[in-house]
Formats: C-alpha cells, structure tokens, sequence
C-alpha cells in the first residue's frame, strides 16, 4: 500500500522518455487532487459513521463503568504512546493527569452531543453511503491511472512477446469504448433522475442525481485515461510500471 | 452464444474484469432482456445497482474495513504483532514458524485481506525463518498458507462479501455477524494444523528463541492495541452495542488513534496517502461489485438457477455429490479468477441451490465457500498469494508453485473436514442462537434432518433465490414509498426490483407480505430492520 504513484516526468528505468509532457503533467496534478479528495472524503465518512455509532450507543446509556473502563484505555494509551527523538516517556503523575483530563473531555464531548441531537444525526448514514459512492467511483478513476484494475491475465499470457503491446493497447482502447458507452448510460440516468427530482431517503438536502453525478466523472476520465493509454502502449511510449503488489 | 464470445474474446485480450462482466451484461440485456428498447432503460438497468449502493447501509462495512486495514497496515501493526507471537511461541519446536502462522490470524483479523497479510508479516519472516535455518521451500510455502488465513478471521472482506452477495436470498441470506462467527472454528482449526505442521518441521529443523518474560512483558504492552482491534469488534457486535457494518466505524476510528496519535506512525502525508489506496482499492472492487449484481439481476430475469437447478435434478446428485462438484468448479474458478469477483459472481448462484434444493445450511455452505477462495488464493496459474510471494521475495514462479503443494494439501483436507462436518462452521452460530450448548451439533443432510422430504428439499417451498415473491415484494413496497417513484416510471420496466407489480399501488411491506400469506403476521419494525440489509 505505501508504493507512491508514478511522477508526472519520471523515468524509473531504460531509456523512456515521456511523450506529450504537458497531458501526462495535467493528468499527474488531476490525480494527485483526486487521492487528496478521496482520503478526505474516506475520514469523514469514517468520523460520520463513528459518530453515529456513538449516538446509538450512549444516547440513553449513563453507566459509570463506561466512564472508568475509558480512564484506563486513556491511561494506557497516555503511558503506551510512542516517544520520538528527544522527547521523554511521561511519568505516571502526569500520565494519570492527562488521561483524566482526556477522559472529561471526551465524556464531556459525547454527553453534549447526545443531549442536543439525541439519537444523532438522521442523515449521517446516508451521508456516508453517499460519500462511500464518491470515494469508490474517484477511486476507480485513480485505478485506471495507475492500471491497477482487476483482470484475467491469463489472457496475456497466451500472446506472443512481439504481439503483446498491440493486444494490450487494443484491451485499453476497447475498455475505453466501454466507459464511453457507459458514460453515455449514466448521462441518461442523470437526466432522468434531474427530472424526476427524487431525494435520498432521510437526508432530503441531497438529491438522488447530486450523488449519482460522480458515475458519470469516473466514466469520463477512465474511458480519456484508457485511450491514452490505448495510445501509448500501442506506440510503445507508455511509461514502464513496476508489477503493483495487490492490496 | 453472442455473449460467451464477447466474454473469451476479452478474457483473452486482458480486458479488465468490470469490462467482461459489464458488456456480457449490456450484450446481454440488449439481447434478451425485457423492456430495453430505449437507451435509459438499457443504461437504467445495467447501472441500477450503482444507484442502489446509495440505500445499501451494510455495504458500509467493506470501505471501513478496507480502510481499518490500511492503516493498520501502514502504523506497523504487523512488526508489533510479530514481535508479540515470537515471544510466546519462538522457544518451542518449530516455533518461529508457529509464530508466522500466529501473526498472520492476528494481522488477517486486523486487516481483513490475505494479501496484505502475507505482504505485511511474510515480508518480515520469511527472511526471519531462513535465517533460523528452516528449509527455504517450506519457508515459502508457509508464510503463503498462512497468509491465505486472512479469508477466514472475521473481519475478513470474502466473509463479509459474501454475505453481501447473497442478501437478496431469501432461502440463502445470511448476516455478517453468522459468517464472522461460523468462520472462527474453521480459522482456529486451520491454524491449529499449520501449527502441528510447523512442529513436526521443527523436531528436526530450525532454531529456536530462548523464552524470556521481560520480551514476554515489551512485547505484550507494545502489541496490545493491535490485540484489542478484533476482540472490541466482536464484543461490540455480540453484546449488541452495533450492527457489524457499524463496527467497521469503531475498527476504522480507532485504527486512526491508535496509528497516529498512540503509534504515531502516520503523520498527515501518509495519512492522506493511504486512505488515498484504500479508495483506490475501493475503486478496483466498487465496479466489479456492482456490475456483478446486474449480472445476478439479469441472471434472476433469465432463470438461470432455475434451469441450473433442472439439470442438477437430472444427474441426481445428493449433497455429497453436490458439494463435491461445487468444490471442483470453485477451485478451478478461484484458479483463474480472483475471490472477490468469483464470489459476486458465483455465490448468488450456487447458495440457493444448495440451501433450497439440497438442504445444505446456509451458514455452512458459506463458510465451504469461503474455504475454497481461500484455497484458490494459492491454486496455481491465478493464484493471488504465489503471485505476491514470487513478486515479494523474488523468488521463480515455478518454486513457488513447488513450495505451496504441502500448503494446499493441509488446506484441501481441512477443507473435507468442514465440508462433511458442519458442526466446525455452525458451532458458535448455534450456541449465540440457543445460547444452549447442547445445542452445538448440526446434522449434515444426509443424516435424517428433519428439513430433507424425500431425500431434498422442495425447491420453491421456501422461495428460489434473487428476486423471490415476499422479500422482493416488501423491498420493491419500500423503494416505491421512499422514491416517490415506480420502477416503471423511472427505468421504463415493471419490475426491476423482481417484486410484484401490485406494489405500485402503494401497498406497504406489511401488507404484501400478509396477503402473500406466508406465516404469522409480521412486526412492521422488524421488516423495517431487515429491510436494511437487503437493499441491494
């Protein structure tokens, strides 16, 4: 998971030497503001989801068992915190001192929110869904840019060595034709759905065509990197890529 | 015929996975589906599940957990876990290798992926067991069966995928918390034989630690966040305090404490960069996942099962046979497919066969299933697992296809024990159920349970499978009051949810199923409840 994606004008190896600079340039920034926008998105859905969790749970919950066992799990996360370079290891009056401050505050967090929306937010879970749809879709696009997608490569296996880019760049032209076609799909639906004006089930700020509009983006930009990459496979100058380990 | 040719033609040029299953499905429905003269109600049906995912509450839980084991992953859980296992185990005979074995069931319960867990704790001890001179190939072949554990420990995403997978079943459903818990017995099992191995491996190669209580004491206080991670998840499901998809909102908040400000591992750069991959990881599956159930969606239209089920009466199979040939095309299709996929695509498929047909338990019949994608994350020529190693410890292909042959044997026998002893998947769900212990056995088909009529079940008796009358029913009474929109209104088609066309009515849940005149009349908020787990 830690492998960073590939620059905008790197050259990792051999003798490649990008083609069309300025595209691949836009392409790289594209993507480095779509990780930014998914990673944002998968901590708040989350914090969204957590904080309903908390809502369920402690909205009609006051034991004074919950209050100790999180003393100690703060206690124990206070002593048990790594130290770095020249910092020293708290002493236990002052790691009792700050789990107990750490341990009002969160209590004292959660019963002012369970107090003023008791039961949580009615919208978080559908904010999350919502979100997750946007984080996947976005996150479908960032796999085409790294070709990371899943597929059946015993298909490739069967090509002759000469053959090889040629088929390769034929897959990502026709996987290209694909989202097109699928694009074209989720434009209909987008303008049904515009028409219709129907809401997301409790959580009716949203509506059902304002989340579905990330189907149609992702489609846009895969079938634009597949048949860039199309392209450049074909015309063997597509940046060499190191055999990604699966996640 | 059109459709298998598209379907070779692009395996064979490598086209990704969502590409096969999406133009088989589009060639499909512009071929023989109902009601798809204009291109709204083509691309209405073909991308309905993608819309549907927006009311699909317990698909939450794959995202959380993608993301729980992603950070867990990158704040150094595996060395912690590592570190831990060989304090307790290193000083026995074969103990470093029982230590891998270990720590992979530690790390797969964390994050939930074989894969990264053979990447994560094999990176670190397959070097560590060839220097204690243990033999390079069982070396290799261990840290891959080990890792292949992950499909196994609860919350692992096969488990939790299938579970998904099989929702809109009415005879085959089964929860999230059913498959987390039927699936420890067989995991404990699993890791229990690796061990046995390791020892027997060990008596004559090896070095071995020499046992220390103060290693013992670092270690357990440097481990213990990453110890608590499942055993939080499973009590905060069991004791009722959230519903499994839930629990991957506390497994993925408190990943985020404990990696940076307990651990404090990951600062904010790689904080954004590996929510970054899970996405992208959610990106990889979201698309397969999705056209997979247009495929069981056109699947259902088409009667797949039912004719599948027809041929099945004409080979006169028993559960025996059954299971076996389910076993042989699982293998063979987790050989050449990835489990995440054959599980979308198969499971919808075979589970109500074998559940309403076969009387097979559902919870049973999951967990075999499971098993053999665990399996085929180690069957040569597709197989996830051999790849990574070769990949990770630079190593031929051929060696590793070599190394894992002990692995697979031990990992097919265990896989004959669950399948013919269904006690090891439905030991846990029926004590959470009766909270009886008496009640721990489960009859195996063949053995008089009461379910089987003749031999097998009635096929029908209680409903086939996707798009079944009642539950399909009181979904479509829902999706029509909360849409404020038909099926047929929106996608152009009568009923693209499978229930009935009476519903457009504004009949409630309730009442469909009342007047359906199935069983006792059924509590409104109990229907409400499930019916968040069969959006989809």
């Amino acid at each position: 998971m830690s492998e960073e994606a590939p620059g905008p004008l790197s050259r990792p190896e051999g003798r490649w030497v990008p083609t069309y600079p300025t595209i691949r340039k836009v392409d790289y920034y594209w993507f480095q503001a779509e990780r930014g926008v998914s990673a944002a998105m998968f901590l708040l859905m989350g914090l969204v989801m957590f904080v309903t969790v908390v809502a369920e749970v402690f909205s009609t919950r006051r034991e004074w068992t919950d209050v100790v066992a999180l003393y100690l799990v703060a206690l124990l996360a206070v002593r048990t915190r790594a130290v770095k370079g020249d910092e020293r290891k708290l002493t236990w009056p002052m790691a009792i001192g700050i789990a107990a401050g750490l341990t009002g505050a969160i209590v004292g967090a959660v019963l002012l929110y369970v107090d003023r929306y008791p039961g949580g937010f009615i919208w978080a879970q559908k904010l999350a869904l919502v979100l997750m749809m946007w984080i996947a879709m976005i996150g479908a696009s960032m796999a085409t840019y790294d070709r990371s997608h899943l597929a059946l490569e015993m298909g490739e296996k069967l090509w002759p060595q000469k053959a090889l880019r040629f088929v390769k760049g034929f897959a990502h032209a026709v996987t290209s034709a694909f989202c097109v076609v699928f694009l074209i799909f989720s434009l209909e639906v987008l303008k049904h759905q515009r028409t219709e004006a129907s809401l997301i089930a409790t959580f009716d700020t949203f509506e059902t065509w304002e989340a579905f509009l990330v189907v149609p983006y992702a489609f846009a930009m895969m079938a634009l990197r597949f048949l860039a990459q199309a392209w450049t496979t074909v015309a063997d100058t597509a940046e060499p890529m190191e055999e990604r380990l699966p996640t | 015929m059109t459709v298998l040719i598209v379907i070779i033609l692009l395996a064979l040029i490598g086209a990704p996975l969502f590409v096969l299953i999406g133009s088989a499905i589009t060639v499909s429905f512009a071929a023989y589906g109902p009601d798809t003269d204009t291109l709204l109600m083509t691309g209405g049906r073909v991308l309905g599940p993608f819309e549907k995912l927006l009311s699909a509450d317990s698909f939450l839980a794959v995202p959380l957990f993608v993301g729980t084991g992603a950070l867990m992953t990158e704040g150094g859980m595996a060395r912690r876990l590592i570190d831990f296992m060989r304090a307790v185990f290193g000083w026995l005979p074969g103990g470093l290798g029982m230590s891998t074995v270990v720590a992979c069931m530690g790390f797969a319960a964390i994050s939930g992926s074989s894969p990264v867990t053979l990447i994560a704790v094999g990176s670190i001890m397959f070097p560590a067991l060839v220097k204690g001179k243990y033999p390079e190939n069982f070396s290799l072949g261990l840290v891959m069966t080990a890792g292949s554990l992950g499909c196994l420990m609860a919350p692992s995403l096969i488990l939790t995928i299938y579970s998904l997978s099989v929702t809109a079943s009415d005879t085959a459903a089964v929860t999230v918390e059913q498959m987390w818990m039927a699936a420890y017995v067989p995991a404990f099992a699993l890791m229990g034989i690796l061990c046995i191995y390791c020892f027997i491996v060990g008596l004559r190669h090896g070095d071995r630690d020499t046992f220390s209580w103060t290693r013992l004491k670092t270690a357990t206080i440097e481990g213990i966040w990453a110890l608590a991670l499942p055993v939080i998840v499973l009590l905060g499901i069991t004791q009722g305090f959230f519903a499994p998809f839930k629990a991957g909102a506390v497994a993925f908040v408190y990943a985020f404490v404990v990696t940076v400000f307990i651990h404090r591992e990951i600062d904010l750069r790689k904080l954004f960069r590996t929510l970054s991959e899970a996405a992208r990881l959610m990106g990889m599956l979201i698309l397969i996942i999705a056209m997979t159930f247009s495929l069981n969606q056109l699947f259902a239209e088409l009667d797949v099962q039912k004719n599948l089920v027809e041929l099945l009466s004409e080979w006169d199979l028993g559960p025996i046979g059954f299971l076996i040939l389910v076993n042989i095309f699982l293998i063979l299709i987790g050989a050449l497919m990835d489990s995440v996929s054959a599980t979308l695509v198969f499971a919808p498929i075979l589970a109500p066969i074998a559940v309403g047909h076969y009387c097979i338990d559902p919870v049973h019949f999951g967990i075999v299933f499971v098993v053999n994608m665990e399996i085929g994350y180690l069957m040569p020529p597709v197989a996830t697992n051999l790849f990574v190693a070769s990949a990770l410890f630079k190593k031929p292909f051929s060696q590793v296809s070599r190394a894992i042959l002990p692995g697979l044997a031990l990992t097919t026998a265990a896989l004959i024990l669950f399948m013919f002893v269904p006690t090891c998947s439905k030991a846990l769900p029926n004590i959470q159920e009766t909270g009886d212990f008496s009640q721990v056995w489960q009859s195996f088909p063949w053995d008089g349970d009461e379910q089987v009529a003749g031999g097998r079940c009635e096929l029908g008796q209680s409903g086939s499978g996707i798009g079944s009358t009642t539950k399909g029913a009181a979904e479509g009474a829902l999706t029509s009051d909360v849409n404020e929109t038909s099926d047929e209104d929106y996608y152009g088609v009568d009923d693209a949810d499978g229930g009935v066309d009476e519903l457009d009515g504004g009949a409630t849940a309730v009442e469909v199923i009342e007047d359906a005149g199935v069983g006792p009349k059924i509590d409104a908020s109990n229907i409400d409840a499930s019916i968040d787990e069969t959006q989809l």
